[in-house]
């Protein structure tokens, strides 16, 4: 699947022959992705079939033992997360990390500093750091609004809900100005409510924002919701990928997931 | 009154190190226990340059934070591939290597013997020689390191470090370079270490290895343990703690002899005590991981 | 060449020792996740009993270093109760438990030095006698301790290989989380680290201090010691932890060949300084990289 999507985009990330063993056990072996942008891309697939290790792959925390990662043409394999982080890609883990010790507000404040920032000197520019300060803060208060956490910048990120800590990463991830977001489950151990909020965050998000999005999750209901491609994994291959009724309806897949998962297939 | 004096003037010297090491220990989370190896850099430099070649001290005082910074950055490159424990015992090596050479380089440094005769420091023409100008000299000298250390706390560089400290994978998908940060906090933690080293080679004007060694510097860390690191008040806190505290033993009619292993005893049970119900220090805003 | 002999001779002996000595805290770091500053503490809490022992109690030198050694390792369960569980039991991290074991060791080090004071204090008053192996000479102690300590590293290599409750040691280091999963009795599995540990430091400790004397705070030199053996071997395989005390010790007792006994501490963390750079997981070490759990 090289080449432009229906509406003529070249693809936004491409990973190509991507496989990774841990010791003996072969957690991904010949994968090939391609993520449009524009698009909400959902990776499913049982426990284990390699979504979360290949998430790790695209954003620079692991290296594959085969393969290359390109993101707008440019080989990342070998990159830093930080650096990936600054080509545009952001990743939301599985369980979330912000900075606990921080407050929500310097939680997105870190997300808006540039490079010139990370300096030593940076420290004794004091007017320029005033100006910086004051914009940070505004613009940091208005990502936190955006995702609905506007009331609690003031406090330390320790005491968030972790459906709070979920949104503020993301709040974070934006500010940054990640334009492909990889979210590592985003509705797991959420309330019924939270990922009603979730849901219509990401959904929000790709269409105000300009940002692609990439997800694993074991929601169907959310998959159902929000992604127009989806890969199935499976084993640490890609069983099937397509539009939803494509693997969705696929009835290999249906017998896999519920064979193994206990089927919830809603 | 001038051993009053004499007091504060160690308080500002302590000061001046817990500021520093503030910066690795408390802001970027890295339990440095080489912080006397810059504090002893700064002072051999300083003797040296000023016993030797003569040099004034608005000469001395920039080459000695500058090999401050050199040796820090050179010495982060190369342990701050590591975290943690691993970290922990790479800043141990370091120590014990500096402490090494400046004992057998006898040729350098005089070894065990020490540098005697060191000249006290001359400020706009007139030379430091009193008490009591010392104090002078010494406050001045920690109120422009603790000044310096502020702005370094509220700066947006600080905010990269405490991002870094309290999750690096995250930080890093924020775009924050850990290696980079790191080394540039050892950077400065060891340049502005050196400036207490200048203060007191000129105080005492005899220098050895001795005041130099890892027991130094685990007393360093213990200030910002005990204290408590990540702010501005907590380091300050642990100075005035654990530079009064003998200073009472010694008022309270404790022995000499004895009352160095009392004061030890104390310093190790506080650090068992506050590390279980407070180990954030008793003023600090970071808890160690 | 005599000369080079018989220091590797007397590097090997010293490294005997410090197979004993890096299996003392490579137990406790790998199946505790405790970076165990306190084994220095131990290791003067153990020298300082055989002396009370044998000579302010006059005991002969075997009943004093049993006695010893059963203290050393009561003293090993003190810390683990009073210290090291509370700590674990409040899910602590392993930084903190760290700083709590370097109180541990200020504290043990000083109440000693109160106890008994400061100077350099020996056992034996004797003059060894000695003995010429193949053109070398060695003391009597230091046969002792040769033989000793490999005798001793190589029994506890062999119990965590083939008895069960040993092998549960060894597993705590894999997989901690399992324990208390398995059904396995955690609390009694820490004692028995501890114990072990102060075994492993205690039979060093006595050896050493007949041999040359102690002092209350020398506890930090062995610790260094065994704690970079553990690291430049390769914190995982317990041959790894001997590897590095012996190639640490020799290298000592051949530094003094090449440069003079002085600079024998450099040499000690010329290595650790020459393995992180080269080889970060240890000579013997699995490459684990800086991945995602």
């Amino acid at each position: 699947m090289n080449g432009t999507d229906r509406n003529g985009r070249a693809p936004l990330l491409l990973a190509r022959n991507i496989a990774k063993s841990f010791g003996d056990f072969r957690a991904l072996r010949d994968v090939d992705v391609t993520v449009f942008p524009g698009r909400i891309t959902a990776f499913v697939g049982p426990n284990g079939a390699g979504k979360t290790t290949l998430f790790h792959i695209l954003s620079g925390n692991l290296r594959p033992d085969r393969g290359r990662v390109l993101l707008d043409g440019v080989d990342i394999t070998r990159f830093e997360p930080w650096r990936i982080a600054w080509m545009g890609m952001g990743k939301l883990y599985q369980d979330v990390r912000i900075f606990e010790g921080l407050s929500v507000l310097d939680n997105v404040k870190a997300a808006l500093l540039e490079p010139s920032d990370y300096s030593i000197l940076s420290a004794f520019r004091l007017r320029r750091f005033a100006a910086a300060e004051r914009t940070r803060n505004d613009e940091a208060m208005h990502y936190l609004e955006y995702v609905g956490l506007g009331e609690f910048a003031k406090k330390r990120g320790g005491e968030l809900s972790f459906g709070q800590q979920k949104l503020l990463a993301i709040a974070r991830l934006l500010a940054h100005g990640s334009r492909l977001l990889l979210l590592d489950e985003p509705t797991a151990a959420l309330s019924p409510v939270m990922t009603e909020n979730m849901i219509s965050l990401i959904r929000k998000i790709t269409e105000e924002q300009n940002v692609s999005v990439a997800l694993i999750e074991h929601n169907m209901r959310v998959v159902r919701n929000l992604a127009s491609y989806i890969y199935f994994l499976h084993e640490g291959t890609v069983f099937c990928h397509g539009t939803q009724s494509c693997v969705l309806e696929n009835p290999e897949v249906r017998e896999l997931y519920m064979g193994l998962s206990g089927g919830r297939m809603e | 009154m001038n051993y009053l004096l004499h007091i504060c003037i160690m308080l500002a010297i302590y000061g001046m190190l817990a500021s520093s090491a503030n910066l690795l220990i408390g802001y970027s989370g890295l339990l440095t226990m080489a912080h006397a190896a810059f504090y002893g850099l700064g002072a051999y430099v300083y003797a040296l340059l000023s016993l030797h070649f003569n040099w004034p001290f608005w000469a001395t005082l920039p080459c000695a934070v500058a090999a401050g910074a050199l040796v820090g950055w050179l010495f982060g490159l190369a342990a701050l591939r590591f975290r943690n424990e691993t970290f922990v015992l790479a800043t141990i090596g370091f120590q014990m290597i500096v402490y090494v050479v400046l004992y057998n380089w006898t040729g350098l440094t005089r070894g065990p013997y020490g540098i005697s005769g060191i000249p006290h420091p001359a400020v706009f023409g007139c030379r430091i020689e009193t008490v009591p100008q010392f104090f002078l000299f010494a406050a001045v000298m920690f109120l422009i390191v603790l000044g310096i250390s502020v702005l370094l706390c509220r700066s947006s560089f600080a905010l990269s470090l405490k991002a870094l400290r309290d999750n690096e994978a995250a930080a890093q998908t924020l775009g924050i370079p850990p290696r980079r940060q790191y080394i540039r906090a050892m950077i400065v933690g060891s340049a502005l270490a050196a400036i207490p080293g200048v203060c007191f080679a000129g105080y005492v004007t005899y220098i050895d290895p001795t005041s130099f060694t890892l027991q130094e510097s685990i007393f360093i860390a213990s200030i910002l343990l005990v204290g408590g690191s990540g702010n501005i008040k907590g380091p300050l806190c642990g100075v005035l703690f654990m530079l009064i505290l003998p200073e009472v033993m010694r008022f309270v009619g404790l022995p000499d002899a004895i009352a160095a292993n009392m004061r030890e005893i104390i310093y190790g049970l506080l650090l068992i005590v506050l590390m279980y119900f407070r180990p954030r220090g008793l003023a600090g805003e970071y808890a160690v991981k | 060449m005599n000369l080079f002999l018989q220091l590797l001779g007397n590097g090997i002996v010293q490294g005997a020792l410090a197979l004993c000595l890096a299996a003392s805290f490579g137990f406790v770091y790998r199946s505790m996740r405790i970076f165990h500053i306190a084994m220095g503490g131990q290791f003067v809490f153990s020298c300082y009993a055989f002396y009370f022992f044998a000579v302010r109690l006059g005991w002969n030198p075997g009943c004093a270093a049993a006695a010893a050694l059963v203290l050393s390792v009561l003293f090993g369960g003190l810390i683990e109760l009073a210290v090291y569980r509370p700590f674990f039991r409040k899910g602590s991290s392993s930084g903190v438990t760290m700083i709590a074991s370097l109180g541990v060791m200020i504290v043990v080090e000083n109440l000693t030095a109160l106890c008994f004071g400061n100077e350099v204090k020996t056992v034996s008053n004797q003059l060894e006698p000695s003995v010429v192996l193949g053109g070398l000479r060695f003391t009597r102690i230091q046969l002792i301790q040769l033989f000793g300590g490999i005798a001793l590293f190589s029994g506890v290599g062999l119990l965590i290989r083939h008895v069960r409750c040993f092998k549960a040691i060894w597993a705590m280091g894999e997989q901690p989380e399992l324990i208390p999963v398995l059904g396995l009795p955690q609390g009694l599995l820490r004692l028995t680290v501890m114990a072990l540990s102060a075994v492993m430091v205690a039979v060093p400790a006595v050896l050493i201090s007949w041999d040359i004397g102690m002092d209350p705070h020398v506890g930090m030199h062995y610790l260094l010691l065994a704690s970079v053996a553990v690291f430049a071997g390769g914190t995982d395989r317990y041959a790894a932890w001997g590897l590095g005390a012996m190639a640490l010790a020799v290298l000592q007792s051949l530094a003094v060949w090449k440069f003079s006994a002085r600079w024998t501490d450099l040499v000690t963390f010329g290595v650790l300084v020459a393995i992180l750079l080269l080889r970060p997981q240890g000579l013997l070490g699995t490459r684990k990289r800086l991945e995602e759990e």
